[in-house]
C-alpha cells in the first residue's frame, strides 16, 4: 500500500461549499508546458503519440449536505439520547458514551477506567441471569458484530454496527453490559494480565516507546502526564474498579447514540424498554477531576530525550508541541496550522521527509484534544543513519510556521482536505457515530458539528501563524527519539542538551523516567 | 497482548485479489434486491453497469440509488485496477509490483510529481493505491464535480508515465522503510510475511508482495519502463466510476480521454505455471529475533476463488476464527488457555488459494534452553486440528451458522456503506472471479451455505491434505531480510 494511514484525529464540522474551482488548488503542469523534468535519465513508459486533449475544468461546486443530529433528554434522570438518521442501507450504529475514563483514575492505579471498560464485555447480568464472556460475545456476534469498547481520557465507548431488525436486540445488549457488568475479581486478574503481557510488548516498540516517553514530557509533572504501566495496572484492586462504576455510570452521565437506519420517534420507542427504569442514585453528581490547566509544562529532564533500544528494526522519532483547548479562540486556527504540518499526505512533514527524501514509509500527525488544552504529536520512522536528519528536518518545518504565513493557495487546499475528509466521515454510521462522540466527550455545544466547517472556512494565513508563534515556539517543542543510540549517533553528535535514556531500565511510572 | 486482528486485516489486503478478465456482459445488469435468512432485510443490488471500449478498457459504472429523504451524497469514487500484481514480480525482482504503484504517483508528460495529491487531497478528496498477488487498484475519491479532471489524469497516466533516477531511488527508499516497518518491526510481521514461501513451491504466489530487500536493492529504472509498458494499458485495466455520478456524462468523458489510447501489439503475459497438490506433510521453522511468545500456523493448499468451494470455506472460516466467540478462540484462548490468540485465515486468489490455521502461544518466550523445541509448540498444533476436526464431524448448531452468515452479511454492508466501498466489491469480484456481478452472488450464495457444505469441503480440502507447519521461534534469523527464504 502506498500510503500509512494518519493518526486518529480528525476535524469536527458542518455544511460548506465542496470542491473548490480549478484556481482554488495547486493545479497540475498544464498541458501547454513541456515536460517538467523529461532529461535524459527520464524512464519513459510509452512513445505514444499524445493522444490527450488538455486537463478539464472542475464542474460547479457542490454543497455538502450534513445529516441532522437530534439530541434530547430522555425523562428526568438526565440520559441523553443522539440521533444521526440515514436511510438507505438497512444499517444503523448503537453506542453508549459514559463521561469516565482513565483521567478519573485514582493515583497509582492508572488502568482502573481502562480495566472496567475491558470487564463490561466479560461477564453480566442479563434478565436475571449470569452470562459469561464467552457467551456474551457469542450473543453479539449473532447479531452481527463484535462489541467495541474505546476508552479516551474522559469516555468510555461500547458500540456496535447492526442490521436494522438488531437495533433493539443491540441496544438491550448494550445496556446490560453497561449497567450490569459482573466485574467479576478472576475476570479482573485475566484482563489485567492481558494489558500487562500487552504493555511489556509496547516496550519493544520503537513508536510506542517514543509515544509514552512524550507523553510523560510533554505533560511534566501534572497528573495528566501519568501513563498505565504494568505495575500501575497489576495495583488496581476490585474495589476500585467497582467503585468508579458506581460512581460514574449513571444517567446523567451517559448518552445513547443511534446512527443509521432510523429516525427519532424510532429511536424513542426502542430506547423506552431498554433504559426507562433507569433512575439517579441519590448521592448527587461527583465533581470530575480537573483538566491540567492550558499553561506550558516544564520539561522532564531535557526538551529532547533519546531513548536507548538496541534492537528496534528502525528508529523512531517523535516530535510533541502544545494544542488548544477546544473552547480555545485559535481552536480553528490551530487545526488548520496541524493540517498545513501534519494532517495528511501532502502536509509539509510527510513532504519534507518522505515525498522530497524518501526518509520514511510517512510522517503521521495526530492531535491529543482535551477540552482545555491538547498535544500536536507527529511522527515517523526511518532508518537509524537517517533519525537525527529527520528530527532536525521535522523541527525546522514545525518551528518555521511561525517565520511566515502559508500562502492562501496551501491553506485552501489543507483545508479542502480537512472538509472532505469530514464528509466521508458522514458518509458512515460508525463514522457519525465517531462525530458525535469526539463532540459529546469534549462538551461542543449543540449545533457545533454543522458549524465547523465555516468555522474553518473564516480562518486566514495570518491567524494560522500567529498561532505557530503563540504555541509552536522552540522551548515548547519536545523530542523524542528511540533506537540503537550508537548507531543513530555514529556520524554526528547527539543534539546538545539531550538526555540519554536506557529502555531497559525506563521507568515509565515515575515523572522522570527513571528511579 | 498481540493484535492479531489488525494484522489479518493487513494481510487481507495484501493476499486476496484475481486474474485476467475478459469481456463481460456490455449492458446494465439489472438485479433484483437479494432476501437474506436469517434477517430479513432487502439489501440492495449493486447493479453494475459494464462495457468494453475498443482498446480493451473495461469500464464499470454504479450510479447511487436516489433514496427517499436523503441528498445525493456529492461524492465519486474512481479506481483503476490493472491486472498485474506479486505473482507478475519479473525473476529476480520480487516486491517489483508494489514498488511500481508507488512510481505511479510520480510525473507523467503533463502533471508534475505528486499531481494525483492536488487533485484529489487539495480539492477535498483522497487517494491511495494497493498491491496484491494478482492485482494493482488506484483509488481515488472526490467531489463529483470533479470526476472528470480524474478521468483525465488516470488516462495521462496509463499512457504517459515518466520517472527519473533520483524519484526512482528515493521511492525505492520508502519501499525499503515500508517493508522495515510491516515485517521487522511488528513482532509477528515475519511469521504472516513467511506463510506464501512456505506453502507455495513453484506459483509466483510464493513471493510475498512487498518482496525481499536484496531483490528490491536490484531493481533498476529500466525495469520501471518496462514494466508499464508491459502491464499498465488499457487491455489489462478496469476503470470502476461509483457515486453520485450521472453515467451518461460519465461514458462520454471516458471515451473521450481513454478512448484515443492504444494497447500495445503483444500480449499480456500471463502467469501459466500451476501448483502441485503437495503429498506430505512439512515441517518449517523459522527463527526471528524478537518472538514475545512462540506461534505455530498450519498451511493448506486451497481452490481458486471462483472455485464453488470458496463459500463454504469463508464460511468454514468465518465459524472457526471469526470473532470472540468463534471455535478456536473460544477453545484456544478463552477455555484452553494455550494461546493469546488464534485465527483461520481464507486467501483465495485468481489461480488458487491457501488457508491458515495460526495461533500464538500463551505467556512469553522462552528465555535460554531451545527456543525450537518450545513444548507449547505441540499442543497448539493438536488443538489447531482438533477445532477444524470437531467443526469437520461434529454438529454445527443452526444457530451458530446464522450468526455467521449474519456477521458475514453485516460485514459486507458495513462496506457497502461507501462508494468507493461499493467500487472495491466490484473490483475484488472482478480480479477473483472475473465477473462484476459477482459481490452480489456471493452475498447469496454465502447466506445458503449449509453445514454438510461446510464439513464436506474441510474434509476434503483441510483434513484430507497434508499440512505445512510453519514454528515462530525466538532465535537468530537465517537473513536480516524478515526470515524470506
Amino acid at each position: 500500500m502506498r500510503r500509512r494511514t494518519f493518526g486518529g484525529w480528525l476535524v469536527r464540522g458542518g455544511a460548506a461549499a465542496l470542491g473548490p474551482v480549478a484556481s482554488g488548488c495547486a493545479a497540475p503542469v498544464p498541458p501547454s508546458l513541456p515536460p517538467t523534468a523529461a532529461g535524459p535519465s527520464a524512464a519513459r513508459a510509452s512513445d505514444q503519440p499524445d493522444p490527450l486533449p488538455a486537463l478539464p475544468e472542475p464542474g460547479p461546486a457542490l454543497s455538502l449536505q450534513v445529516p441532522p443530529c437530534l439530541e434530547e433528554r430522555l425523562g428526568d434522570d438526565g440520559l441523553t439520547l443522539i440521533v444521526a438518521p440515514r436511510p438507505g442501507l438497512p444499517l444503523a450504529s448503537v453506542a453508549l458514551l459514559v463521561r469516565c475514563g482513565p483521567a478519573f483514575d485514582p493515583p497509582g492505579r492508572r488502568g482502573g477506567a481502562e480495566l472496567m471498560a475491558q470487564l463490561l464485555t466479560r461477564g453480566a447480568l442479563r434478565q436475571g441471569r449470569t452470562v459469561d464472556g464467552v457467551a456474551l460475545s457469542r450473543q453479539a456476534e449473532a447479531l452481527g458484530a463484535s462489541v467495541s469498547v474505546r476508552v479516551e481520557e474522559r469516555l468510555i465507548a461500547l458500540e456496535m454496527t447492526v442490521l436494522t431488525p438488531r437495533i433493539p436486540a443491540a441496544l438491550a445488549l448494550l445496556a446490560d453490559l453497561l449497567r450490569h457488568p459482573l466485574l467479576a475479581a478472576a475476570d479482573l486478574q485475566s484482563v489485567r494480565s492481558q494489558m500487562r503481557d500487552a504493555l511489556a510488548l509496547r516496550r519493544q516498540d520503537p513508536a510506542a516507546l517514543a509515544a509514552q516517553v512524550a507523553h510523560r514530557t510533554a505533560w511534566g509533572r501534572d497528573a495528566q502526564g501519568e501513563l498505565t504501566t504494568a505495575d500501575s495496572v497489576m495495583a488496581v484492586r476490585r474495589e476500585d474498579v467497582l467503585a468508579l462504576h458506581r460512581r460514574w455510570v449513571r444517567p446523567d452521565r451517559v448518552a445513547v447514540v443511534l446512527a443509521g437506519d432510523i429516525d427519532l420517534a424510532g429511536a424513542r420507542e426502542v430506547v423506552g424498554p431498554v433504559f426507562g427504569d433507569w433512575r439517579l442514585p441519590p448521592e448527587p453528581p461527583p465533581a470530575e477531576p480537573r483538566e491540567a490547566p492550558p499553561e506550558a509544562m516544564a520539561p522532564v529532564l531535557a526538551p529532547t530525550l533519546l531513548l536507548h533500544l538496541p534492537a528496534a528494526a528502525q528508529s523512531s522519532v517523535l516530535l510533541c508541541v502544545p494544542f488548544v483547548g477546544t473552547d480555545a479562540p485559535d481552536h480553528a486556527a490551530g487545526t488548520l496550522a496541524v493540517a498545513v504540518m501534519g494532517g495528511g499526505y501532502s502536509a509539509r512533514l510527510n513532504q519534507e521527509v518522505r515525498i522530497r527524501r524518501g526518509l520514511s514509509y510517512g510522517v503521521s500527525g495526530r492531535i491529543e484534544q482535551q477540552r482545555l488544552t491538547g498535544l500536536f504529536i507527529a511522527a515517523a520512522q526511518t532508518g537509524h543513519a537517517h533519525a537525527a536528519e529527520v528530527a532536525a528536518l521535522m523541527q525546522r518545518q514545525l518551528l518555521g510556521l511561525a517565520l511566515q504565513p502559508v500562502t492562501p493557495a496551501e491553506l485552501a487546499a489543507r483545508r479542502a482536505a480537512l472538509i472532505g475528509e469530514f464528509a466521508r466521515q458522514l458518509d458512515t454510521t460508525s463514522g457519525m457515530v465517531a462525530r458525535i462522540r469526539d463532540d459529546w466527550a469534549l462538551g461542543g455545544a449543540p449545533g457545533h458539528l454543522a458549524r465547523w466547517p465555516q468555522r474553518l472556512e473564516a480562518v486566514t494565513p495570518a491567524q494560522v501563524q500567529a498561532f505557530a508563534q503563540r504555541h509552536w515556539t522552540p522551548e515548547r517543542l519536545r523530542t523524542v527519539m528511540v533506537g540503537p543510540l550508537d548507531r543513530v549517533f555514529a556520524a554526528t553528535p547527539p543534539p546538545p542538551g539531550a538526555v540519554r535514556l536506557e529502555a531497559a531500565s525506563l521507568v515509565l511510572d515515575s515523572p522522570v523516567l527513571r528511579r | 497482548m498481540a493484535q492479531p486482528e489488525a494484522w489479518q486485516a493487513g494481510r487481507r489486503r495484501l493476499l486476496q485479489q484475481a486474474t485476467a478478465l475478459l469481456a463481460v456482459s456490455g449492458l446494465a445488469q439489472a438485479q433484483a434486491p437479494i432476501a437474506l435468512v436469517p434477517v430479513q432485510v432487502q439489501v440492495p443490488a449493486l447493479s453494475p453497469q459494464v462495457r468494453v471500449l475498443h482498446n480493451g478498457l473495461q469500464v464499470v459504472l454504479l450510479q447511487d440509488e436516489p433514496v427517499a429523504g436523503r441528498a445525493g451524497s456529492g461524492t465519486a469514487a474512481l479506481q483503476v485496477w490493472y491486472r498485474v500484481g506479486g505473482k507478475d514480480d519479473p525473476p529476480g525482482r520480487s516486491g517489483f509490483a508494489h514498488l511500481f504503484e508507488h512510481m505511479m504517483f510520480k510525473r507523467t508528460r503533463h502533471l508534475a510529481d505528486e499531481a494525483f495529491d492536488r487533485l484529489t487531497e487539495d480539492v477535498g478528496g483522497q487517494n491511495n493505491a494497493f498491491t496484491t498477488e494478482d492485482a494493482t487498484a488506484y483509488l481515488n475519491v472526490v467531489p463529483a464535480n470533479h470526476v472528470e479532471r480524474l478521468l483525465w489524469a488516470e488516462a495521462e497516466r496509463m499512457a504517459q508515465l515518466l520517472v527519473t533516477e533520483p524519484q526512482f531511488l528515493s521511492e525505492r527508499a520508502v519501499v525499503a522503510s515500508e517493508f522495515r516497518q510491516r515485517v521487522l518491526v511488528d513482532p509477528y510481521g515475519r511469521l504472516f510475511n513467511a506463510m506464501a514461501p512456505a506453502l507455495w513451491r513453484v506459483h509466483p504466489y510464493r513471493n510475498p508482495v512487498i518482496g525481499r530487500v536484496e531483490d528490491l536493492n536490484a531493481a533498476t529504472l529500466d525495469d520501471v519502463q518496462r514494466f508499464h509498458a508491459t502491464y499498465y494499458r488499457p487491455d489489462n485495466a478496469t476503470l470502476i466510476v461509483a457515486g453520485d455520478i450521472d453515467p451518461s456524462r460519465i461514458n462520454a468523458w471516458v471515451d473521450r480521454y481513454f478512448g484515443p489510447l492504444r494497447p500495445p501489439d503483444t500480449p499480456v503475459p500471463r502467469v501459466s505455471l500451476r501448483e502441485p497438490r503437495r503429498d506430505r506433510r512439512q515441517v518449517v521453522t523459522m527463527p526471528a529475533p524478537q518472538v514475545p511468545a512462540p506461534a505455530l500456523a498450519l498451511l493448506w493448499q486451497a481452490p481458486q476463488a471462483a472455485h464453488p468451494d470458496a463459500a463454504p470455506l469463508r464460511v468454514a472460516g468465518a465459524l472457526l476464527g471469526q470473532g470472540d466467540s468463534s471455535r478456536l478462540s473460544v477453545g484456544l484462548v478463552e477455555q484452553g488457555r494455550l494461546a493469546q490468540s488464534a485465527g483461520f485465515g481464507v486467501d483465495l486468489h485468481a489461480d488458487a488459494g491457501m488457508l491458515s490455521a495460526w495461533a500464538i502461544a500463551a505467556g512469553p518466550s522462552v528465555v535460554g534452553g531451545d527456543a525450537r523445541h518450545d513444548p507449547r509448540l505441540p499442543p497448539l498444533e493438536a488443538a489447531l486440528l482438533r477445532a477444524v476436526h470437531r467443526l469437520a464431524h461434529g454438529r454445527i448448531p443452526i444457530s451458530e451458522l446464522d450468526k455467521v452468515r449474519t456477521q458475514l452479511l453485516t460485514e459486507a454492508l458495513v462496506a457497502r456503506q461507501t462508494a468507493e466501498g461499493r467500487a472495491l466489491a466490484v473490483g475484488w469480484s472482478l480480479v477473483r472471479r472475473q465477473d462484476a456481478g459477482a459481490a452480489d452472488v456471493e452475498l447469496t450464495q454465502l447466506q445458503q451455505v449449509r453445514a454438510e457444505d461446510v464439513q464436506r469441503v474441510l474434509r476434503t480440502q483441510v483434513l484430507a491434505a497434508p499440512a505445512v507447519v510453519l514454528r515462530y521461534v525466538q532465535g537468530p534469523p537465517a537473513t536480516d531480510a524478515g526470515g524470506l527464504a
